[in-house]
Protein backbone atom coordinates (compact mmCIF):
# COMPACT_ATOMS: atom_id res chain seq x y z
CA UNK A 1 0.00 0.00 0.00
CA UNK A 2 1.43 3.39 -1.02
CA UNK A 3 0.46 6.90 -0.27
CA UNK A 4 -1.60 8.11 -2.99
CA UNK A 5 -1.60 12.21 -3.83
CA UNK A 6 -5.50 13.12 -2.79
CA UNK A 7 -7.27 15.27 -5.72
CA UNK A 8 -9.41 16.97 -3.90
CA UNK A 9 -11.00 20.28 -5.60
CA UNK A 10 -8.88 22.12 -3.02
CA UNK A 11 -5.36 20.62 -4.71
CA UNK A 12 -7.49 21.04 -8.01
CA UNK A 13 -7.62 25.02 -6.73
CA UNK A 14 -4.06 25.52 -5.81
CA UNK A 15 -2.48 23.39 -8.69
CA UNK A 16 -4.52 25.63 -10.77
CA UNK A 17 -3.18 28.50 -8.97
CA UNK A 18 0.20 27.32 -10.16
CA UNK A 19 -0.51 26.94 -14.05
CA UNK A 20 -1.80 30.62 -14.34
CA UNK A 21 2.12 31.22 -14.23
CA UNK A 22 4.03 28.57 -14.78
CA UNK A 23 7.48 29.52 -14.10
CA UNK A 24 6.82 32.37 -11.57
CA UNK A 25 8.19 31.43 -7.76
CA UNK A 26 4.97 31.89 -5.94
CA UNK A 27 4.68 32.98 -1.85
CA UNK A 28 2.18 30.98 0.49
CA UNK A 29 0.23 34.30 1.03
CA UNK A 30 -0.34 35.00 -2.43
CA UNK A 31 -1.22 31.59 -3.20
CA UNK A 32 -3.51 31.79 0.01
CA UNK A 33 -5.27 34.92 -1.28
CA UNK A 34 -5.93 34.04 -5.00
CA UNK A 35 -7.40 30.92 -4.20
CA UNK A 36 -9.49 31.95 -0.83
CA UNK A 37 -7.75 28.63 0.89
CA UNK A 38 -7.05 29.66 4.50
CA UNK A 39 -3.30 28.48 5.79
CA UNK A 40 -4.84 25.52 7.51
CA UNK A 41 -5.82 24.45 4.44
CA UNK A 42 -3.28 25.46 1.91
CA UNK A 43 -0.25 24.57 4.28
CA UNK A 44 -1.08 20.33 4.13
CA UNK A 45 -1.58 20.66 0.26
CA UNK A 46 1.70 22.26 -0.39
CA UNK A 47 3.74 20.16 1.58
CA UNK A 48 1.63 16.77 0.14
CA UNK A 49 2.66 18.17 -3.31
CA UNK A 50 6.21 18.50 -2.02
CA UNK A 51 6.38 14.98 -0.74
CA UNK A 52 5.38 13.69 -4.24
CA UNK A 53 8.29 15.59 -6.02
CA UNK A 54 5.48 18.12 -7.78
CA UNK A 55 6.66 20.89 -6.10
CA UNK A 56 9.61 22.36 -5.11
CA UNK A 57 10.91 24.81 -2.31
CA UNK A 58 13.26 27.41 -1.98
CA UNK A 59 13.95 30.69 0.19
CA UNK A 60 14.22 33.84 -1.29
CA UNK A 61 17.45 35.65 -1.46
CA UNK A 62 17.19 37.94 1.96
CA UNK A 63 17.40 41.34 1.46
CA UNK A 64 18.18 43.52 4.40
CA UNK A 65 16.32 44.14 7.15
CA UNK A 66 13.38 41.71 5.96
CA UNK A 67 13.45 37.64 6.77
CA UNK A 68 13.51 35.61 3.66
CA UNK A 69 10.40 34.51 2.28
CA UNK A 70 9.60 30.66 1.74
CA UNK A 71 8.37 30.19 -1.94
CA UNK A 72 7.09 27.52 -4.15
CA UNK A 73 7.24 26.28 -7.92
CA UNK A 74 5.87 23.56 -9.84
CA UNK A 75 8.52 20.91 -10.93
CA UNK A 76 8.37 19.66 -14.20
CA UNK A 77 6.47 16.52 -12.97
CA UNK A 78 4.33 18.62 -10.95
CA UNK A 79 3.13 20.67 -14.43
CA UNK A 80 2.47 17.86 -16.09
CA UNK A 81 0.07 16.29 -13.42
CA UNK A 82 -1.22 19.99 -12.78
CA UNK A 83 -2.41 19.87 -16.32
CA UNK A 84 -3.59 16.75 -16.25
CA UNK A 85 -5.51 17.05 -12.94
CA UNK A 86 -6.71 20.76 -13.70
CA UNK A 87 -8.07 19.35 -16.86
CA UNK A 88 -10.14 16.99 -14.92
CA UNK A 89 -11.44 18.69 -12.38
CA UNK A 90 -14.02 21.85 -13.31
CA UNK A 91 -11.91 24.24 -10.55
CA UNK A 92 -14.68 26.77 -9.66
CA UNK A 93 -13.18 30.42 -8.38
CA UNK A 94 -12.96 30.58 -4.66
CA UNK A 95 -14.78 33.89 -4.19
CA UNK A 96 -13.37 36.29 -1.68
CA UNK A 97 -10.03 35.87 -0.63
CA UNK A 98 -9.36 34.81 2.46
CA UNK A 99 -6.82 37.18 3.84
CA UNK A 100 -6.57 40.91 2.65
CA UNK A 101 -3.77 42.86 2.82
CA UNK A 102 -0.04 42.26 2.00
CA UNK A 103 3.15 44.39 2.91
CA UNK A 104 6.56 43.93 0.75
CA UNK B 1 2.92 46.96 17.22
CA UNK B 2 -0.33 46.13 17.79
CA UNK B 3 -1.36 43.50 20.52
CA UNK B 4 -3.21 41.37 17.63
CA UNK B 5 0.09 41.51 15.58
CA UNK B 6 2.21 40.97 18.87
CA UNK B 7 -0.47 37.65 19.59
CA UNK B 8 0.08 36.67 15.70
CA UNK B 9 3.95 36.23 15.32
CA UNK B 10 3.56 34.67 19.50
CA UNK B 11 1.37 32.13 17.64
CA UNK B 12 3.81 31.58 14.74
CA UNK B 13 7.08 31.45 16.86
CA UNK B 14 5.44 28.83 18.91
CA UNK B 15 4.17 27.08 16.33
CA UNK B 16 7.80 26.89 14.48
CA UNK B 17 9.18 25.94 17.68
CA UNK B 18 6.90 22.81 18.50
CA UNK B 19 7.01 21.95 14.68
CA UNK B 20 7.70 18.13 14.05
CA UNK B 21 11.12 17.58 11.97
CA UNK B 22 9.80 17.49 9.00
CA UNK B 23 7.15 20.27 8.81
CA UNK B 24 9.49 22.62 10.48
CA UNK B 25 10.57 24.15 7.52
CA UNK B 26 6.80 24.56 6.39
CA UNK B 27 6.49 26.48 9.74
CA UNK B 28 9.29 29.08 9.28
CA UNK B 29 7.78 29.43 5.86
CA UNK B 30 4.36 30.31 7.17
CA UNK B 31 5.82 32.44 10.18
CA UNK B 32 7.26 34.36 7.34
CA UNK B 33 4.55 35.39 6.07
CA UNK B 34 2.66 36.22 9.06
CA UNK B 35 5.87 39.03 9.52
CA UNK B 36 4.61 40.34 5.67
CA UNK B 37 0.65 40.39 5.84
CA UNK B 38 0.02 43.78 6.68
CA UNK B 39 -3.77 43.47 8.44
CA UNK B 40 -3.11 42.62 11.83
CA UNK B 41 -6.66 40.71 12.08
CA UNK B 42 -5.46 38.45 9.09
CA UNK B 43 -2.10 38.08 10.29
CA UNK B 44 -3.51 36.78 13.23
CA UNK B 45 -6.08 34.90 11.62
CA UNK B 46 -3.04 33.76 9.02
CA UNK B 47 -1.33 32.37 12.37
CA UNK B 48 -4.21 30.61 14.04
CA UNK B 49 -4.25 28.22 10.61
CA UNK B 50 -0.32 27.83 10.75
CA UNK B 51 -1.53 25.86 14.11
CA UNK B 52 -2.51 23.11 11.60
CA UNK B 53 1.20 22.25 11.26
CA UNK B 54 1.62 21.12 14.41
CA UNK B 55 -1.00 17.78 14.05
CA UNK B 56 1.18 16.53 11.36
CA UNK B 57 3.88 14.66 12.76
CA UNK B 58 6.31 13.58 10.41
CA UNK B 59 10.34 12.85 10.44
CA UNK B 60 12.72 14.52 8.34
CA UNK B 61 12.37 13.37 4.94
CA UNK B 62 14.24 11.56 2.86
CA UNK B 63 15.98 14.10 0.79
CA UNK B 64 18.26 11.31 -1.34
CA UNK B 65 19.13 7.69 -1.54
CA UNK B 66 22.17 8.09 0.31
CA UNK B 67 20.28 9.20 3.35
CA UNK B 68 18.27 5.27 3.29
CA UNK B 69 21.05 3.07 5.09
CA UNK B 70 21.07 5.09 8.01
CA UNK B 71 17.46 5.25 7.96
CA UNK B 72 17.62 1.50 7.66
CA UNK B 73 19.89 0.91 10.58
CA UNK B 74 17.60 3.23 12.60
CA UNK B 75 14.69 1.59 11.76
CA UNK B 76 15.88 -2.26 12.77
CA UNK B 77 17.39 -0.15 15.68
CA UNK B 78 14.52 0.69 16.79
CA UNK B 79 12.21 -1.95 15.52
CA UNK B 80 14.19 -4.15 17.75
CA UNK B 81 14.03 -2.07 20.86
CA UNK B 82 10.31 -1.68 20.56
CA UNK B 83 9.36 -5.37 19.75
CA UNK B 84 10.43 -6.03 23.15
CA UNK B 85 8.95 -2.89 24.48
CA UNK B 86 5.78 -3.29 23.01
CA UNK B 87 5.71 -6.85 24.80
CA UNK B 88 4.49 -4.59 27.72
CA UNK B 89 1.10 -3.41 26.90
CA UNK B 90 -0.10 -7.12 25.73
CA UNK B 91 0.84 -8.84 28.92
CA UNK B 92 -0.30 -6.35 31.10
CA UNK B 93 -3.40 -6.49 29.08
CA UNK B 94 -2.97 -10.90 29.43
CA UNK B 95 -2.05 -10.61 33.30
CA UNK B 96 -5.36 -8.58 33.86
CA UNK B 97 -7.54 -10.92 32.36
CA UNK B 98 -5.79 -13.79 33.86
CA UNK B 99 -6.51 -12.54 36.93
CA UNK B 100 -10.14 -12.14 36.13
CA UNK B 101 -10.15 -15.74 34.98
CA UNK B 102 -9.11 -16.95 38.32
CA UNK B 103 -12.00 -14.91 40.30
CA UNK B 104 -14.50 -15.23 37.40
CA UNK B 105 -17.86 -16.65 39.11
CA UNK B 106 -19.57 -17.11 36.35
CA UNK B 107 -19.30 -18.56 32.58
CA UNK B 108 -19.88 -15.50 30.64
CA UNK B 109 -16.63 -13.73 32.88
CA UNK B 110 -15.06 -17.12 32.23
CA UNK B 111 -15.35 -16.82 28.62
CA UNK B 112 -14.96 -13.10 28.55
CA UNK B 113 -11.54 -13.06 30.82
CA UNK B 114 -10.30 -16.36 27.99
CA UNK B 115 -11.05 -14.33 25.01
CA UNK B 116 -8.91 -11.24 26.85
CA UNK B 117 -6.37 -13.31 27.13
CA UNK B 118 -6.48 -14.94 23.83
CA UNK B 119 -5.88 -11.70 22.37
CA UNK B 120 -2.75 -11.33 24.36
CA UNK B 121 -1.22 -14.36 23.58
CA UNK B 122 -1.55 -13.51 19.78
CA UNK B 123 -0.20 -10.37 19.86
CA UNK B 124 2.70 -11.82 22.49
CA UNK B 125 3.47 -14.38 20.00
CA UNK B 126 3.33 -12.26 16.79
CA UNK B 127 5.65 -9.76 18.99
CA UNK B 128 8.17 -12.59 20.02
CA UNK B 129 8.36 -14.00 16.35
CA UNK B 130 8.91 -10.30 15.11
CA UNK B 131 11.71 -10.14 17.85
CA UNK B 132 13.51 -13.30 16.48
CA UNK B 133 12.91 -11.99 12.95
CA UNK B 134 14.75 -8.97 14.02
CA UNK B 135 17.67 -10.62 16.07
CA UNK B 136 18.88 -12.65 12.88
CA UNK B 137 18.88 -9.61 11.02
CA UNK B 138 20.90 -7.49 13.69
CA UNK B 139 23.75 -10.71 13.64
CA UNK B 140 23.72 -10.35 9.61
CA UNK B 141 24.56 -6.39 10.57
CA UNK B 142 27.36 -7.46 12.63
CA UNK B 143 28.97 -9.08 9.40
CA UNK B 144 31.53 -6.53 7.82
CA UNK B 145 30.10 -7.98 4.16
CA UNK B 146 26.66 -6.92 4.69
CA UNK B 147 27.06 -3.40 6.05
CA UNK B 148 29.26 -2.55 3.00
CA UNK B 149 26.46 -4.47 0.70
CA UNK B 150 23.94 -1.48 2.45
CA UNK B 151 25.89 0.94 2.18
CA UNK B 152 27.44 0.37 -1.64
CA UNK B 153 24.33 -0.76 -3.35
CA UNK B 154 21.90 2.27 -2.00
CA UNK B 155 19.13 0.60 -4.20
CA UNK B 156 19.05 -2.46 -2.89
CA UNK B 157 18.95 -0.97 0.72
CA UNK B 158 16.41 1.31 -0.34
CA UNK B 159 14.31 -2.00 -1.54
CA UNK B 160 15.33 -3.86 2.07
CA UNK B 161 13.79 -0.82 3.95
CA UNK B 162 10.88 -0.90 2.22
CA UNK B 163 10.21 -4.53 3.07
CA UNK B 164 11.06 -3.82 6.57
CA UNK B 165 8.38 -0.97 6.76
CA UNK B 166 6.02 -3.19 5.53
CA UNK B 167 6.84 -6.37 7.34
CA UNK B 168 6.78 -4.05 10.47
CA UNK B 169 3.31 -2.76 9.35
CA UNK B 170 1.50 -5.71 10.91
CA UNK B 171 -1.88 -3.29 12.21
CA UNK B 172 -4.51 -6.12 12.05
CA UNK B 173 -2.54 -8.54 14.37
CA UNK B 174 -2.66 -6.16 16.18
CA UNK B 175 -6.61 -5.14 16.09
CA UNK B 176 -7.77 -8.60 15.99
CA UNK B 177 -6.18 -8.37 19.66
CA UNK B 178 -7.65 -5.06 20.45
CA UNK B 179 -10.99 -6.67 19.04
CA UNK B 180 -10.35 -9.58 21.73
CA UNK B 181 -9.81 -7.65 24.57
CA UNK B 182 -12.55 -5.26 24.02
CA UNK B 183 -15.27 -8.30 23.43
CA UNK B 184 -13.73 -10.15 26.36
CA UNK B 185 -14.17 -7.08 28.74
CA UNK B 186 -17.75 -6.53 27.32
CA UNK B 187 -18.65 -10.01 28.06
CA UNK B 188 -16.82 -10.50 31.65
CA UNK B 189 -19.05 -7.01 32.45
CA UNK B 190 -21.96 -8.87 31.12
CA UNK B 191 -23.50 -10.35 34.15
CA UNK B 192 -21.88 -8.43 36.67
CA UNK B 193 -22.53 -4.76 37.92
CA UNK B 194 -20.56 -2.61 35.07
CA UNK B 195 -17.46 -0.59 36.73
CA UNK B 196 -18.01 2.46 34.54
CA UNK B 197 -14.31 3.63 35.58
CA UNK B 198 -12.70 0.60 35.24
CA UNK B 199 -14.53 0.33 31.42
CA UNK B 200 -13.61 4.20 30.52
CA UNK B 201 -9.83 3.61 31.72
CA UNK B 202 -10.00 -0.04 30.19
CA UNK B 203 -11.33 1.97 26.70
CA UNK B 204 -9.04 4.99 27.25
CA UNK B 205 -6.02 2.39 27.01
CA UNK B 206 -7.26 0.52 24.14
CA UNK B 207 -7.84 3.48 22.05
CA UNK B 208 -4.76 5.40 22.95
CA UNK B 209 -2.52 2.01 21.81
CA UNK B 210 -4.93 2.07 18.23
CA UNK B 211 -3.79 5.59 17.93
CA UNK B 212 -0.01 4.90 18.54
CA UNK B 213 -0.65 2.12 15.82
CA UNK B 214 -2.11 3.97 13.20
CA UNK B 215 0.12 7.53 13.80
CA UNK B 216 3.46 4.71 13.30
CA UNK B 217 1.23 3.31 10.16
CA UNK B 218 1.35 6.59 8.34
CA UNK B 219 4.78 7.35 9.28
CA UNK B 220 5.49 4.11 7.55
CA UNK B 221 3.71 4.59 4.71
CA UNK B 222 4.93 8.31 4.03
CA UNK B 223 8.09 6.38 4.30
CA UNK B 224 7.37 4.28 1.93
CA UNK B 225 6.12 6.54 -0.99
CA UNK B 226 9.45 8.87 -0.23
CA UNK B 227 11.22 5.82 -1.04
CA UNK B 228 9.31 4.84 -4.16
CA UNK B 229 9.83 8.67 -5.24
CA UNK B 230 13.45 8.48 -4.88
CA UNK B 231 13.46 5.19 -6.70
CA UNK B 232 11.75 6.64 -9.24
CA UNK B 233 14.06 9.55 -9.68
CA UNK B 234 16.17 6.98 -10.80
CA UNK B 235 14.29 5.09 -12.98
CA UNK B 236 13.25 2.68 -11.02
CA UNK B 237 9.47 2.84 -10.84
CA UNK B 238 8.21 0.73 -8.01
CA UNK B 239 4.74 2.03 -7.94
CA UNK B 240 2.26 4.17 -9.41
CA UNK B 241 2.08 7.37 -7.88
Amino acid sequence: MSFKMRRSPQTALVLAEFLSDEQQWRYGYDISRNTGLKSGTLYPILMRLAEHRMLKTSWETAETGRPPRHMYKLTKDGLRTARAMVSESTVQPAGEPAYEGVGL
Amino acid sequence: MSLLRIVALTISDEVVRWASPGCKEWAEGLERETRVIESDWAALRWAIGSTRVLLDRRATPLRSLDEVPNATYKLLDGALVRSVGFLLFPMMDGLLFLHWFFVARSTFERAGSAIGVLGSVIAVTYLLMEWRRLSLIERRRLKETWKDYIYNDVVACARFYKEQLKRCDKLWIYSSSYLCWMLGKALYDHYDHVDMFTWVLFSAWMLFILLVMLLVKRHKLRRIAEIDVLLAERGICETEL
